[in-house]
């Protein structure tokens, strides 16, 4: 867990195509045909970090949408000094923190809210047996704040001080934040 | 015998444990079967987390149709950042790919253009001043990326406030009559703010000053909004 | 310490938390004389030195002080009828006084804790006086008065109606208050400071970046900024008022749409603009160094020094 390798471990292949550069190139001169291939190459990945992040695959769809509307939007920027998957992974995260802060109110804030555990409806019998079989429903059933953590720091290898600048949480209740989702993983995977 | 600390398992497990920690706690495992097995297991999730394949993607037809919602949308906001009518109905594509009419002052749009990069940084943490130094409000240098930022946190902006402001409804029993004049009194302030210097910008739209002026105050209504939403 | 240190009761709701609270709180007050209109209170935990302290206290006084031990300790008098909480574990502590569901004010109660220093402090109010010396976190009242002091790494305060009096030496700082007055002193590095109607006073000589911003309140700043500082200051109609040492050095760029500058500095005039009528002035005082922006729409801009 190195600081700085916040880049998607994913990284798409198509990336350093030549044909992806030109297609880059030409999204960002505002053809929106070639920007169309951009997404092709990428919605994939974006759509797996929103999932993850979200823990909810129709808030996952939205966010997509969201984070390649506003990718079109600032392609201008794109200068090619990182890879577009990592510049995408980033603007990503920022657009889903975004969504996060105001559909959740104080999900960031009170994301170590010590009192509040396993989410409720994680509760039956049924639900459990499910998340045993199935990391990423576990992963979906944290509570936000610990999930945006863990995902952050232990899938995508963001520090906990790159964490704190995103979320504004201190980085030690990231770290706390990170721990609890651990041990509430372990718990809903039975062991 | 004293156990090892809920510090020293996660570092171990995730190897961020320092030298001296790590030597001292796995001398402690080596002793104490619960501890080991404590760690062994949150290493097993670790390597289970690590070697995860990402959520299934979806299938040809949900691409699609994301592909068609999102292009509607850029192309919904081409029209919103052409027009320089005054306040209009004008139509956008929702998330849920529904049409909408949403009340977007389209002067605003092209009008709050630099004071967006300004909103935008005003919440990375901590302040960097110097980020909304004059130097990026000039209007030759980014008129159109700043355009085209503008309209998409216009947007956003409005929908949060607005969000913000149906919330606040709801609760405004809750926050008593002199907490509610209070704050009425405020938006109000910060409303004409708003008002007078959309005014002078459009006398005026190149002003840079005025420019940051606007983006403090749209920042001060939302900050606002979200203080009075915390107060239930 | 048991191998598996996080089994705690799941209670997701108020109600889930509320009920063996009440009971607790219950056999508390039972114990008290009955004839008093609080009764006292005494509480200790032991607390991880970082652990997140959350409380909602929403009426009377509350006093957060830090201390070097690993433990909380609540002292202090709940008024009658009021039920006081206290849950969580060595990892995260969740205390106040429980709201009545049915809308009934809450009666003033005063209480005075001792937390470890580094602990994660969010403080809910609705109109109690919030004191806290040391600790960091996230501070909040709808009408009641904050007072911080000493040092902490960051701290966040809302106020919507209270007046806010920040005197902490800090690494990073955001204060915000509608027509309460907000005055800072100390030292934050990092400090961003609004009012929407309140006045904002500013003494300080350890702000090394600062984000200064009022809609119709006066801001008033009063010392030395920072060599390598970055100064910014914003007001619609209020006035933004500058007292820095004779000696400073520093770059100013001063401009109001409408309002105008008064420079009690240098000889300097400020160029008059168009088209709207209003003043620029640029100016350099000293060897340059800091840089403060100041934007007012008709504010006056008065920069002197002290
Ligand atoms: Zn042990």
């Amino acid at each position: 867990m190195t600081s700085g390798a916040n880049a998607p471990r994913s990284t798409a292949a198509a990336d350093g195509a030549s044909m992806m550069g030109d297609a880059v190139r030409l999204a960002q001169a505002g053809d929106l045909r070639a920007f169309e291939s951009v997404y092709r190459a990428h919605v994939t990945a974006v759509y797996a970090l929103c999932r993850r992040m979200v823990g909810d695959d129709s808030e996952a769809r939205d966010l997509v949408q969201d984070i390649f509307v506003r990718a079109w939007e600032k392609f201008a920027s794109f200068r090619g000094e990182s890879s577009l998957a990592t510049w995408l992974h980033r603007l990503g995260v920022n657009v889903i923190l975004e969504h996060l802060r105001t559909s959740r109110r104080d999900a960031l804030r009170f994301a170590d809210d010590p009192v509040d555990d396993v989410p409720a409806h994680g509760a039956s019998a049924a639900e459990r047996i499910d998340a045993r079989l199935d990391l990423d429903a576990a992963i979906a059933r944290l509570p936000s704040g610990a999930r945006i953590v863990l995902v952050l720091h232990d899938l995508h290898g963001y520090s906990h001080d790159e964490i704190a600048r995103l979320t504004g949480i201190a980085p030690g209740t990231s770290r706390a934040q990170l721990w609890r989702a651990r041990r509430h993983l372990m718990r809903m995977l039975d062991r | 015998m004293t156990h090892i600390t809920e510090d020293e398992r996660q570092g171990l497990a995730d190897g961020t444990l320092d030298a001296d920690g790590t030597a001292a706690a796995v001398a402690h495992l080596a002793q104490c079967d619960a501890c080991a097995a404590d760690v062994t297991q949150l290493r097993t999730l670790m390597h289970q987390l690590h070697d995860s394949p990402p959520p299934s993607s979806p299938n040809d037809s949900a691409i699609e149709e994301l592909w068609t919602t999102i292009r509607a949308r850029i192309e919904a906001r081409k029209v919103v950042e052409l027009s320089a009518a005054p306040p209009t109905h004008v139509a956008a594509v929702t998330r849920s790919g529904h049409w909408h009419v949403w009340r977007v002052a389209a002067a605003v749009v092209a009008v709050a253009a630099a004071g967006v990069v300004a909103i935008v940084q005003f919440h990375s943490r901590p302040v960097t001043t110097a980020a909304g130094s004059p130097a990026s409000a000039s209007p030759a240098a980014s008129a159109q990326p700043a355009l085209l930022q503008a309209s998409d946190s216009s947007r956003a902006y409005q929908q949060q406030v607005q969000q913000l402001l149906d919330e606040i409804e709801m609760q405004r029993a809750m926050l008593g009559p002199t907490t509610t004049a209070v704050a009425d009194s405020d938006l109000s302030a910060i409303d004409q703010a708003i008002a007078e210097l959309r005014a002078a910008l459009l006398r005026d739209p190149n002003n840079a000053a005025l420019r940051q002026l606007l983006a403090t105050s749209y920042q001060q209504k939302l900050d606002l909004l979200k203080r009075l939403n915390n107060a239930s | 310490m048991p191998p598996s240190p996080t089994t705690r009761a799941a209670s997701r709701c108020g109600a889930g938390l509320a009920l063996p609270m009440l009971a607790a709180a219950t056999a508390l007050l039972a114990l008290g004389t009955g004839a008093r209109a609080q009764q006292p209170l005494i509480r200790a935990r032991v607390l991880a030195a970082n652990a997140p302290v959350k409380i909602f206290f929403p009426t009377g006084s509350i006093r957060v002080d830090a201390w070097d031990r690993d433990s909380i300790e609540v002292r202090g008098r709940v008024a009658r009828g009021e039920h006081f909480y206290l849950a969580g574990d060595a990892h995260g502590i969740k205390l106040g006084i429980l709201d009545h569901p049915d809308g009934i004010l809450v009666r003033p109660s005063d209480i005075v804790l001792r937390v470890p220093r580094a602990s994660q402090i969010s403080v809910k109010s609705v109109s109690a006086t919030i004191t806290a010396t040391g600790v960091s976190g996230w501070f909040y009242s709808v009408s009641g008065a904050i007072h911080l002091s000493g040092r902490a790494r960051t701290v966040e305060v809302e106020s919507l109606a209270g007046d806010v009096d920040l005197g902490v030496i800090a690494s990073w700082v955001r204060a915000r208050t509608g027509d309460g007055r907000l005055v800072v002193r100390g030292a934050p590095e990092d400090l961003d400071a609004a009012t929407v109607r309140g006045p904002l006073d500013v003494e300080s000589a350890g702000v090394v970046r600062g984000r200064f911003a009022s809609v119709q309140g006066d801001i008033r700043f009063a010392g030395a900024p920072a060599a390598n500082g970055v100064f910014e200051f914003s007001n619609h109609s209020g006035a933004v008022n500058l007292v820095l040492p004779r000696t400073v050095s520093a770059t100013l760029d001063l401009s109001s749409i409408t309002g105008s500058i008064e420079n009690n500095f240098t000889q300097l005039r400020p160029v008059a603009s168009a088209p709207a009528g209003g003043a620029t002035l640029h100016l350099q005082l000293g060897a340059g160094g800091p840089h403060v922006t100041v934007r007012t729409f008709r504010g006056l801009i008065r920069v002197g020094s002290r």
